[in-house]
């Protein structure tokens, strides 16, 4: 079944969300507000998206379901 | 299955790099594609929250023991040693488990474990001060030990890999030792067969080499579980690695676990590489002016010999000099096998080193940060693979000194 990571490709951006439950989960959104799969976070990561900052994510490259990003704050 | 390992802050500053990750976490999530495995592990109340979220993205259960501090790896590049935050962290709980198989990794946290299994492996997992082999707290009827080349040999005192691991096979109940030599591949003693088995290396267009030792345990483990024996667990192990170093996907593919070479599945991997039964010889080209140019060649030097190469290095082994030094370097890479160009500066004299190399026919590998590709193309139309990564750089120079096709052209980091 195709999943929303089959859609992408490098050099695409995603939103970066924290979605507070327990334990948080940081999370990549597409454009549409499709959730396409998680990020592993940093405790600062999950600790700046608390206080407001917003981030964005690259897609560097991806590999068998893997993908590469990187994290940088959002314009 | 039941992983038992740590779960450690990493950091690496050249390329830039941060995860939660540590042996026991990145071999748990090697597996996830397959088996029901468990991780047993260790966390301090400022890594649990975070550590708690990664498990959940990555899918995996872990059972978790309470330690007195943070721990940490920061690394300068991947290739070079390791600082260790936390290096006197302990736990007070045993750590106990008891399953049909078990992968345990050594830990940097001190504190006691009860580990019963019918099968385990144990991966000692110590940058440094190791001296026995710690099997205190593990019983199990049929063990194999995998460690790399430098923790073998001290675990042996000798100097010779096959001799090191004859002394570790005779600690109790131990049926097979895996050396892992990196670039060189693996080296597999079994208890039925004195005479150790060579098992290659798969080489990959580029190589993240951090963490590639936990998830070629992690392969073997699940190989030798499903009842391979030794040498095909440690070809799993091989391929497993391989995919970890081109994709940095911890989660390994079935196919590969259940016996698919690596180059089946990944287009950038090549096939299993036999390893030369001499070590190949790099010639180490570059500038060493200045103090940047000289820790470099340093760096790499020692790095290439932890790859299982000897190193020609005119910095090292003819010495700084007027014209007389030229013929010297000449004659030192007239016996290489391969040229590692540290092209950086473009420096006149490694530009020449490596236009005498292709006229030669020897393989070279350059390692560069700038993008200059007006530079490059003599180069690169000559047969040269360039690279932005410095571990790919060295990786990819050893493998193509035992005879790895390179593949000419560019690579950024």
């Amino acid at each position: 079944m195709p999943s929303a990571v089959d859609a992408l490709s490098v050099g695409d951006v995603l939103d970066v969300v924290l979605r507070e439950e327990q334990p948080p989960l940081v999370v990549a959104v597409d454009e549409t507000g499709l959730e396409v799969g998680g990020i592993l976070p940093t405790g600062q990561l999950i600790e700046c998206l608390r206080q407001g900052f917003r981030f964005e994510a690259e897609v560097q490259s991806l590999n068998g379901g893997a993908v590469q990003i990187e994290v940088r704050a959002a314009e | 299955m039941i992983v038992v390992g740590g779960t450690y802050q990493e950091q690496v500053t050249v390329p830039a790099y941060e995860e939660v990750a540590g042996s026991g976490l990145r071999a748990a999530a090697a597996l996830r594609s397959q088996a029901r495995v468990h991780l047993v592990t260790a966390l301090d109340e400022v890594m649990d929250p975070v550590a708690w979220s990664v498990f959940k993205t990555l899918s995996i259960d872990a059972v978790v023991v309470e330690r007195n501090e943070p721990v940490g790896f920061r690394y300068f590049s991947p290739v070079t040693t390791p600082s260790i935050d936390g290096p006197s962290a302990s736990y007070a709980r045993t750590l106990t488990v008891d399953d049909d198989v078990v992968l345990v990794f050594g830990m940097v946290e001190a504190g006691s474990r009860d580990i019963r299994a019918r099968q385990a492996v144990v991966d000692p997992q110590r940058p440094r001060d190791l001296t026995a082999l710690d099997l205190d707290g593990i019983a199990a009827d049929e063990l194999t030990v995998v460690a790399n080349a430098r923790e073998m040999r001290a675990l042996a005192q000798a100097a010779d890999l096959a001799d090191s691991a004859r002394q570790v096979m005779n600690s109790r109940n131990v049926v097979a030792v895996v050396v892992k030599d990196s670039a060189r591949g693996c080296l597999v003693l079994t208890s039925s067969d004195d005479t150790p088995r060579k098992v290659g290396p798969y080489p990959t267009r580029s190589v993240w080499p951090l963490g590639s030792g936990d998830i070629f345990a992690s392969g073997y483990a699940y190989a030798w579980s499903e009842g391979a024996d030794p040498i095909e667990a440690a070809r799993v192990a091989s391929s497993s690695a391989a995919w970890w170093c081109g994709t940095r996907n911890s989660r390994v593919p079935a196919e590969i676990l259940t016996g698919t070479p690596v180059d089946q599945v990944l287009s950038d991997a090549a096939s299993e590489l036999t390893p030369a039964d001499r070590a190949p010889l790099v010639y180490l080209a570059g500038p060493f002016f200045t103090l940047a140019d000289r820790w470099l060649v340093e760096t790499c030097r020692n790095v290439l010999l932890g790859l299982g190469a000897k190193v020609f290095s005119p910095l090292h082994d003819v010495g700084p000099g007027g014209d007389e030094v030229a013929s010297q370097d000449l004659d030192g890479l007239e016996h290489a096998d391969a040229v590692l160009a540290l092209l950086d500066g473009w420096d006149p004299g490694t530009v020449y080193e490596v236009g005498w190399a292709h006229r030669h026919g020897l393989p070279v590998v350059g390692f560069l940060q700038g993008s200059a590709h007006e530079g490059t193309k003599m180069m690169v139309g000559a047969g040269a693979e360039l690279h932005g990564d410095l571990s790919s750089a060295l990786y990819r120079c050893v493998w193509a000194a035992q005879g790895h096709p390179l593949s000419p052209g560019r690579v950024t980091a």
